[in-house]
């Protein structure tokens, strides 16, 4: 199946290694964006829908929450599947995303295998 | 009190580096002042709680392209330092500033991390005086270069 995924970091170096995890993990996606905040994300998924958003937090702009919290009053954008790759590791303010509809987590410094790993389950619809 | 030592600042450093990049540091011999002459880029970030520091990070052009071409799958060699320099140093201090909140985290929960911010020579080197006053730092090199990460109470 093919997927499009969203990539909202607003370090170009994570931008960079996530779409070569999303590569390396052989799902093929048919459309790899990125965006360098929650603002911009929210704009572009509107513009055209995603299928998976992996989403850093520590953002300018608009952070990765209050992207969290926008998405969930959105009903077009219920079905865009949102992982966290951040640094974040307060357990109140994941359990809110958890509540949010937040379903996946990688906290940094990771592992690139994780991240494929996390990307692989995603494609994978877990 | 900030309960993070020079030792377990080494350890969050030295962890990271090599979880996230695959890059092996150890401890060098060099001092503050020569890493910064070296460094090709720095950046600070903030820890806001109960009580507050900021993290800085300078790196020398090898360890950038160590740590750019180790995230990204390439040769150290195809990394341009003036592209990545900025963006590599800036996201390794909000590792850095990550890893060492989790550290605080039981005495200090709602602590937040602020946004990388690259610094200048002139402002290294205050954060560099004010670490030999009454903060705590680490210097480690890799096999193509040099990184200082200091940690001061603010």
């Amino acid at each position: 199946m093919n997927y499009r995924i969203l990539i909202v970091d607003d370090s170009p170096l994570l931008r960079a290694t996530a779409r070569r995890a999303v590569l390396q993990a052989g799902a093929c996606p048919s459309q790899i964006r990125e965006a360098p905040n929650g603002q911009e994300a929210l704009a572009a998924l509107r513009e055209s829908p995603a299928d998976i958003v992996l989403l850093d937090i520590n953002m300018p702009v608009m952070d990765g929450f209050q992207f969290v919290e926008e998405k969930a009053k959105d009903p077009s954008l219920a079905d865009v599947r949102v992982a966290l790759v951040t640094t974040e590791g307060n357990k109140k303010r994941l359990a809110r995303m958890t509540e949010l509809g937040v379903k996946h987590y990688l906290r940094k410094p990771f592992e690139p295998e994780e991240l494929r790993a996390l990307v692989e389950d995603l494609f994978g619809g877990n | 009190m900030l309960t993070v030592s020079s030792d377990n600042l080494q350890s969050v450093v030295t962890r990271s580096l090599e979880r996230m990049a695959f890059v092996i540091c150890e401890s060098t011999q060099l001092t503050g002042g020569e890493v910064l002459a070296l460094a090709n880029a720095h950046a600070s970030i903030e820890l806001r709680g109960k009580s507050n520091y900021i993290v800085t990070v300078s790196a020398t052009s090898g360890l950038i392209q160590e740590v750019a071409s180790g995230m990204m799958g390439c040769e150290p060699e195809e990394i341009d330092v003036e592209d990545h320099g900025r963006a590599t140093v800036a996201e390794l201090a909000n590792i850095f500033a990550g890893e060492l909140v989790m550290q605080l985290a039981s005495q200090d929960e709602g602590m937040l991390i602020g946004l990388p911010r690259e610094l200048d020579d002139e402002e290294i080197g205050r954060f560099l005086d004010a670490t030999a006053d009454s903060g705590h730092y680490t210097i480690q090199a890799s096999e193509l270069g040099q990184l200082m990460v200091c940690v001061i109470r603010d």
